[in-house]
């Protein structure tokens, strides 16, 4: 390929931000040949998003931070243009579907880069509707006169898709942009994608789902965690050969590779891991029969058991926000000690039915009892030292000016002793290993940090049900085990755990029971593997088997003993 | 196909004109109702404007008549406030209406009435100037025939679509703080500290999704038309929005 132009060629690239010391990328380098699709991948923190705004051009052009070494975007060098200039070259998708749309229509919306280079009158209409039928969002001018905000978040990012084809880039760089979406939306979006991908255009993607970005690309780069590049090379020769480390690294990998590992396929080093649920088929064939599949299901906690006691119960609760109704009707029991998931995909009424829980926001009708008591005659307070809440955004609860006072807030507000007060902060300082910033604003910490505050701000009360929502989202591999890892503890304590997530594996991994939920309607519930293995419920619901499931079921073609895996521990080799 | 795309043909024809034209047209009477002090030109203008806004903008009903309820009682209440509120040695020679606890002169009611029908006639006005207008259809129109700078028009445009997610945002705020075991009192202290509450994650978040919508508008080359950064017309837009929407509350 070299005698094309590459498509984006880094040498020695850092950034650093504007009033900060610390250079982000430790001179990166590496070339991406026209028609390439790479995937850029590293620990969070390691600055792939801020690379990403570099090979952009955004950064120098637009934001105000500094590029040391050079990046040609298109064989264009970037530090040479003004803000803008690059559109014409490189098209951007960022994570958050709600931050990208400018206009009130999608045909409005598409036209406005088109308007922005001055593209000809004429041209500018064809081009978009020619853009919008490309993503599947239009056939019509009519379907193009919609408002974005008819749009799901993946049709949202089909938009923001559709915007940058329309200026017919020859780079296309996409940041997480299935980060917000639920996990059905978030495989329509990669099949739109697939069916983009000529061989004219370069791609860079930042992801963590793995499994989908991979049957595209065709090369992987993968920083460390202080931004220097340590592998380089196809998705076979980097997860093939250093599957183990980059894990250790804090990496997320491909389903089928961390499998493999769980297996102990490594412990060959001639053989390569595999990366797909094909490439695992076949490795199995070939290695000794001692590895084997642990038929061990999880202890079964809460309603099975005849001696938990019910701790909540909702018996048609219907909660109206805005006029509309947003939850018709759900009845529910949660025992005590239970972990309940409850899954479904955006809009569905998950985050309502856990305020509704938590007396957060009123039911229209129906009720919901906390041991008993009805949750609307509580008083604030003494619901507050029942239920902790710890809410998507962590700073959403920040109410203090440090972070020693916002731990003991809850025990401020409920006037008790001083002595009593200094006592539980510092133990919660020191399980939740915050100390070092005990006298830090809540704001500065880093977003793993503020996760893990917001926790030990929702258990100081010592409530006995603990609501988590999303609890992993936007975290790293290493982080979101480290945050399960204390849900796991707390719920071996003995409290009740109520965790809303539409990460079907973390479900299948650490829930007792599930509850699906569609439309603001109970789907179904009950113990996670039966609801779980219902294929055609889950798809119903919008959602998709966890992939360990997924990847399980297509090993049990041949091998009957796979059929019921679908979490992590299941599987573990048994050595000789 | 989408259900709510209308026909252009059976749009209500306040709707269909031009939102500058629209705009044109209302300004001349609304000047001239700044300047009367009789009571039979704002009279006639409200009867006008009525009648418009009935037929062009196809109100239900229904909404007519809450609408002219919410008229009537407007009305009433600024009629009586000014009559009260004019100074009596000015109307001394009309004859008294009431002779109570207060001295009301029949020229302090039609005052009061003159005012009040001029207040009602600029309102129904301003209904006339922008109903059946979106904001995209002003911006292109403002950009197009009122030459606005297209930074200015579309910077706001995009300033004004954070409005749903603010509110949005801000609702989970005072959800996430009540969970922390917050309740404020009632009236205006509780007010008044809840609302200074939501103020900072308000901010936080609101900067974040402005840095955010103008790298994307950048990205799009909205800096080579108009060589200025979207992240300074955003921003700029951002500070008073934050401040309406906190002060403004979940109710609005």
């Amino acid at each position: 390929m070299s005698d094309l132009t590459p498509g984006l060629t880094v040498s020695g690239a850092s950034i650093r931000w504007p009033a900060s010391e610390r250079w982000i990328g430790g001179r990166i380098t590496f070339d991406a040949d026209v028609g390439e699709m790479i995937l850029l991948l590293g620990p969070s923190g390691c600055g792939k998003s801020t690379l990403l705004l570099a090979l952009s051009g955004l950064i120098p052009a637009s934001i105000d931070a500094e590029l040391r070494g050079t990046i040609l975007c298109a064989g264009i060098d970037t530090q040479t243009v003004k803000a803008g200039q690059l559109a014409t070259h490189v098209g951007v998708v960022l994570q958050d579907p709600d931050a990208q749309v400018v206009t009130g229509t999608l045909l409005d919306e598409v036209c406005f880069g088109l308007e922005n280079l001055l593209a000809p009158t004429e041209d500018i209409e064809p081009r978009a509707l020619a853009a919008l039928r490309q993503v599947g969002l239009a056939e019509t001018r009519e379907q193009a006169l919609r408002p974005p905000t008819e749009l799901s978040g993946g049709g949202r990012q089909r938009l923001a898709i559709a915007c940058a084809l329309a200026l017919d880039p020859s780079v296309l760089l996409l940041d997480e942009p299935t980060a917000n979406l639920d996990p059905a939306a978030s495989a329509e979006f990669y099949s739109t994608l697939a069916a983009l991908s000529g061989r004219s255009r370069t791609v860079v993607l930042i992801e963590h789902e793995l499994d989908d970005a991979l049957e595209l690309a065709d090369r992987v780069v993968v920083l460390s965690r202080t931004g220097t590049v340590t592998h380089d090379g196809t998705p076979a020769e980097v997860f093939g050969q250093h599957g183990r480390e980059l894990l250790e690294r804090g990496v997320w990998l491909p389903i089928a590779t961390q499998m493999a590992l769980r297996l102990g396929l490594d412990s060959d080093p001639n053989r390569a891991l595999p990366l797909t649920a094909a490439e695992l088929d076949s490795i199995l064939d070939e290695t000794p029969p001692q590895l084997h599949v642990v038929e061990r299901d999880r202890p079964q906690g809460g309603l099975d058991d005849a001696t938990a006691a019910i701790h909540i119960n909702v018996s048609g609760a219907r909660v109206a926000l805005g006029g509309a109704e947003v939850l018709h009707g759900i009845d529910l029991s949660i025992a005590v000690g239970e972990f309940l998931a409850i899954a479904g995909v955006n809009g569905a009424g998950k985050s309502t039915l856990t305020r509704a829980i938590a007396g957060l926001v009123p039911l229209r009708s129906g009720t919901i009892d906390l041991d008993g008591i009805p949750v609307a005659d509580m008083h604030a307070h003494r619901l507050g030292e029942q239920v902790g809440y710890v809410f998507q955004n962590p700073e959403h609860q920040f109410l203090a000016r440090t972070v020693r006072e916002e731990i003991g807030y809850g025990l401020r507000v409920r006037s008790r002793p001083d002595a009593e007060i200094t006592e539980r902060v510092e133990a919660m300082l020191d399980r939740f290993d915050l100390r070092r910033y005990a006298d830090l604003n809540p704001f500065l910490l880093s977003h793993g940090e503020k996760r893990r505050l917001s926790v030990a701000t929702a258990l100081i009360t010592e409530p006995r049900i603990l609501i988590l929502d999303e609890p992993t989202f936007g975290q790293d591999h290493e982080r979101a085990t480290e945050i399960i890892r204390v849900v796991d503890e707390l719920g071996a304590t003995g409290i009740t755990i109520l965790m809303v997530t539409h990460d079907m594996q973390l479900i299948a991994d650490h829930a007792h029971r599930i509850v699906v939920l569609a439309d603001g309607a109970l789907l179904r519930e009950g113990p996670t593997a039966d609801v779980l293995r219902d294929e055609a419920l889950i798809e119903r619901a919008g959602l998709r088997m966890p992939p360990v499931h997924r990847i399980a079921r297509r090993l049990a073609q041949r091998r009957p003993e796979w059929s019921a895996v679908y979490r992590s521990e299941q599987i573990e080799a048994i050595s000789s | 196909m989408s259900t709510s795309t209308q026909s252009v043909g059976r749009r209500p024809q306040l709707a269909a004109l031009n939102p500058v034209a629209k705009l044109a047209a209302v300004l001349p009477a609304v000047v001239l109702v700044l300047f009367t002090r009789d009571m039979a030109t704002p009279a006639v203008i409200v009867i006008a404007a009525a009648l418009v806004i009935i037929v062009g903008a196809r109100l239900r009903p229904r909404a007519i008549l809450i609408g002219g309820a919410i008229i009537l009682l407007a009305g009433a209440w600024t009629t009586a406030s000014f009559a009260l509120l004019t100074r009596p040695e000015v109307v001394a020679g009309t004859p008294v209406v009431i002779d109570g606890w207060i001295t009301l002169h029949a020229g302090a009611l039609c005052t009061g009435m003159a005012t009040s029908l001029r207040l009602i006639a600029m309102m129904l006005l301003a209904l006339v100037g922008s109903l059946g207008t979106t904001t995209s259809a002003l911006v292109s129109a403002l950009v197009r025939q009122g030459r606005v700078p297209y930074r200015f028009a579309y910077g706001a445009v995009a300033a004004v679509r954070f409005a749903p997610r603010y509110r949005q945002d801000l609702l989970t705020i005072r959800a996430a703080q009540r969970a922390r075991g917050i309740i404020d009192r009632r009236g205006p202290v509780g007010y008044l500290t809840r609302t200074w509450r939501s103020l900072i994650p308000l901010l936080a978040g609101g900067a974040r999704h402005a840095e955010r919508l103008s790298l994307a508008m950048d990205a799009r080359g909205f800096a080579v038309w108009s060589g200025v950064a979207a992240i300074f017309v955003i921003t700029n837009a951002l500070g008073p929005l934050t401040f309406g929407t906190g002060m403004a509350g979940p109710g609005w």
